[in-house]
């Protein structure tokens, strides 16, 4: 779906309706509507880390009008969303509205029944529109900023059971204390839950293979929105409810007022049982500290191989892509070889580019598996647990299962030192930077640490790419001041950057001279130096490499277009301007 | 991440250093790796006690701290820039020192930005202990929470 079609469609839907209407001379026909899922996580005004998650119901008459909704906010430190009923999100007051210029942003705002949200209960989120079916979203008000996904809803005409899932969570424990989970359970015919669960708890992790999900822990029916609460528990700490984007994606929140997190639970599909070492090829990857607490990014590629026991690379010194078929591991045992971008630099870590890595690799029947570095990118990095998902299912776009977007797996960082949660997606052959989809909308989701103060800032928009070229329109929220001493929360800025090949042939992408540019419309002009890491030409991850600066996130295809005069205004500006 | 300030121009460039690498097999042998020194290591904690010379709840950078509060210790032994991390100082339950106060920090001796700094996990003044960090060394994000698992209540000294 190009430029303006999401328009055109709903327009078809409104006249469709419009018919029905018209042989219905007495009778009041109810409006289409769509119900979207969304989730978030960033960090509030006060400084709390914060999940939020929630249904809302938006019309399909082409206004976009919002007819109602729930969700659930949780900062685990005296605002948690009452429960079970959550707020309600109001019709009268909440809104959709696109920016006219057809680029797919958009701004959200949800008048809830809960007047501790927000400002008085409203919320205003910014949202950029991949396609007609899935957006970026972040909180993009003075109260709060975040990152998440925003998806158009499927509700299974029957409740999801006999299915197995992978999952991953993060947030803060009841100490206030980073921590991150990941697993997979399946669900027998009546919901009850069985599977394993890896926690990493402030750095205390459960034992290889995890830990048992306690018996009793039952999935059970949704309501029309889609949520639930899990009855028991997936970790045997925390209430969590979900939301049910469709038969084989559910987001999940924690819902306890002492704790918080958000995660995801995806399908494994056919695939449940049968996966093997084999399942994980050539990958792109990223991994992010728990929000506002580690503050550590990473991005890269990876090949996978048997260890043949010769050949070992030096350290510090890359794989080069492999010549020829592209080799999966069929034998034992399994080893991954890689490139990555971390920055650690902000919690007072490292910083890396263009770092090799090496180690082994598991992965069980039931999708459960580890990445055991032997030569880690940075000293901090030692063991992830990985949770495989369908290869048939998009990570990052659930609604969109074309060729070549699907597959991969869920990270959890299971080390002392570091604690998050990633995926990683299957990479092509031999990305090409221009190979990049010639509109993409982008999340950047960062901190930074400005004279000892460490706080969050979200960068989210469109863009065209042209050779690498971006030139993209959108959102700075910097509520907290921490990019240029003074508050952002902009949603005309303008984005760009020439990404160039670092000719490595492993779709490893850098910002060159003048970094990766954001402007937002009083002219504070700030830069960024970034890596991304191609998957597919659709699918990308990026991460700022920069001192006590980091941020990572994703980018991905649009079916909307950036007009020309804001590719114009933030064409890159070049050393003799 | 630099800030470009629109006026005085002009910009600064940033760029990436591009190395040639050269090409080798794809396979690999894997042997094992030592464990990862912790970045917070318990077994070097020491516990010192002494008397508020200096609150900083946010160094400039031409300070040259490491990120978020400090407690300026006067111990027996000299000067302690004991580190409390960016939220201990910050938010609801924010902790508050006063020059003059006695306190007892326990944490680890570090060199960080070219500078000795206490990483401190714990603080006892009062008769109170504040958990600033756990022991691998995440910092906490709040001290609001009244109760818990922490070693004693957060809040107002």
């Amino acid at each position: 779906m190009k430029r303006g079609s999401l328009w055109i469609a709903l327009v078809v839907i409104c006249a469709l309706g419009a018919g029905a209407c018209g042989s219905s001379h007495h009778h009041v026909t109810p409006i289409p509507t769509n119900n979207f899922v969304f989730y978030a996580a960033g960090t509030d005004s006060a400084g709390n880390t914060y999940s939020i998650a929630g249904t809302v119901t938006i019309t399909a008459d082409g206004n976009n009008t919002i007819t109602g909704g729930v969700q659930d906010f949780n900062d685990g430190d005296g605002l948690t969303s009452p429960q079970p009923a959550g707020d309600t999100i109001l019709a009268a007051g909440s809104s959709l509205s696109f920016n006219p210029d057809g680029s797919g942003n958009a701004l959200l705002t949800l008048v809830t029944n809960n007047t501790e949200m927000g400002n008085a209960g409203t919320e205003t989120f910014a949202l950029s529109y991949a396609n007609a079916n899935h957006a970026l979203i972040a909180q993009f008000d003075d109260t709060a900023t975040s990152m998440g996904s925003f998806d158009l809803q499927t509700l299974p005409s029957t409740a999801i059971n006999s299915v197995s899932f992978s999952f991953t969570s993060s947030g803060v424990d009841a100490d206030f204390f980073p921590i991150a989970e990941g697993g997979v359970f399946s669900l027998d015919g009546s919901g009850n839950v069985t599977g394993s669960v890896d926690i990493n708890d402030g750095g205390t992790v459960t034992a290889p293979g995890g830990q048992p999900i306690p018996e009793g822990t039952i999935l059970p029916a949704s309501d029309t929105f889609g949520r639930g609460t899990v009855t028991g528990n997936l970790d045997g700490i925390t209430t969590v409810n979900f939301y049910i984007v469709n038969s084989e994606v559910i987001r999940l929140i924690d819902v306890d007022t002492t704790d918080t997190a958000v995660g995801s639970a995806y399908g494994q599909g056919t695939t449940a049982g049968s996966f093997s070492p084999a399942s994980i090829g050539q990958s792109a990857f990223n991994i992010s500290g728990i929000d506002d607490l580690l503050l550590y990014n990473g991005a890269g590629q990876f090949f996978t191989t048997v260890d043949e026991g010769d050949a070992k690379p030096k350290l510090n010194r890359r794989p080069a892509r492999p010549q020829g078929a592209l080799p999966v591991c069929t034998g034992s045992p399994c080893v991954f070889e890689g490139t990555a971008d971390v920055n650690e630099s902000v919690d007072g870590g490292p910083i890396v580019t263009d770092a090799a890595f090496d180690g082994t690799y598991t992965l069980a029947g039931n999708g459960y598996g580890s990445f055991t570095f032997v030569d880690p990118p940075t000293d901090d990095v030692e063991l992830f647990g990985v949770y495989a998902v369908d290869p048939t299912l998009n990570i990052l776009d659930p609604n969109n299962s074309a060729t070549g977007l699907t597959g991969g797996a869920l990270i959890a960082e299971l080390d002392t030192n570091l604690v998050g949660t990633g995926v990683l997606i299957p990479q092509v052959a031999l990305p090409v930077v221009t190979d990049i989809a010639a509109d993409v909308v982008f999340g950047a989701q960062g901190n930074g640490d400005v004279d000892g103060t460490v706080d969050e800032f979200d960068l989210l928009g469109a863009s065209t790419v042209d050779a690498g070229v971006f030139s993209g329109e959108g959102f700075i929220d910097d509520p907290a001041a921490i990019l240029i001493g003074s508050a952002i929360v902009d949603d005309n800025s303008t984005f760009s950057a020439t990404f160039a090949d670092d000719g490595a042939g492993i779709g490893r992408y850098l910002s060159g001279p003048g970094g990766f540019v954001a402007t937002d419309s009083a002219d504070d002009v700030i830069d960024f130096t970034v890596t991304a890491y191609d998957a597919n030409g659709d699918q990308l991850f990026w991460v700022e490499t920069d001192e006590d600066f980091t941020w990572g996130g994703s980018i991905q295809a649009s079916t909307f277009e950036v007009p020309d005069a804001k590719k114009a205004q933030a064409k890159p500006r070049t050393k003799s301007k | 991440m630099k800030w470009r300030f629109p006026v005085f121009g002009p910009f600064v460039l940033l760029a990436l250093s591009l190395f040639a690498l050269p090409i080798y097999a794809q396979t690999a042998a894997v042997t094992t790796r030592t464990a990862v020194p912790p970045r917070y290591d318990i077994t070097k904690e020491v516990k010192l006690s002494g008397t508020v010379s200096n609150v900083v709840k946010a160094p400039t950078r031409e300070m040259k701290m490491v990120a978020g509060s400090h407690l300026i210790v006067a111990t027996k032994s000299g000067e302690v820039d004991a580190a409390l991390g960016q939220f201990a100082m910050r938010g609801k339950g924010a902790l508050s020192f006063t020059p003059g106060q006695q306190v007892e920090v326990t944490g680890v001796m570090k060199t960080e930005k070219g500078k000795q700094v206490f990483v401190t996990r714990l603080v006892q003044a009062d008769g109170h202990t504040y958990t600033i960090r756990n022991e691998h060394g995440f910092l906490r994000a709040h001290q609001s929470r009244e109760g818990g698992t922490a070693a004693s209540k957060g809040g107002q000294l």
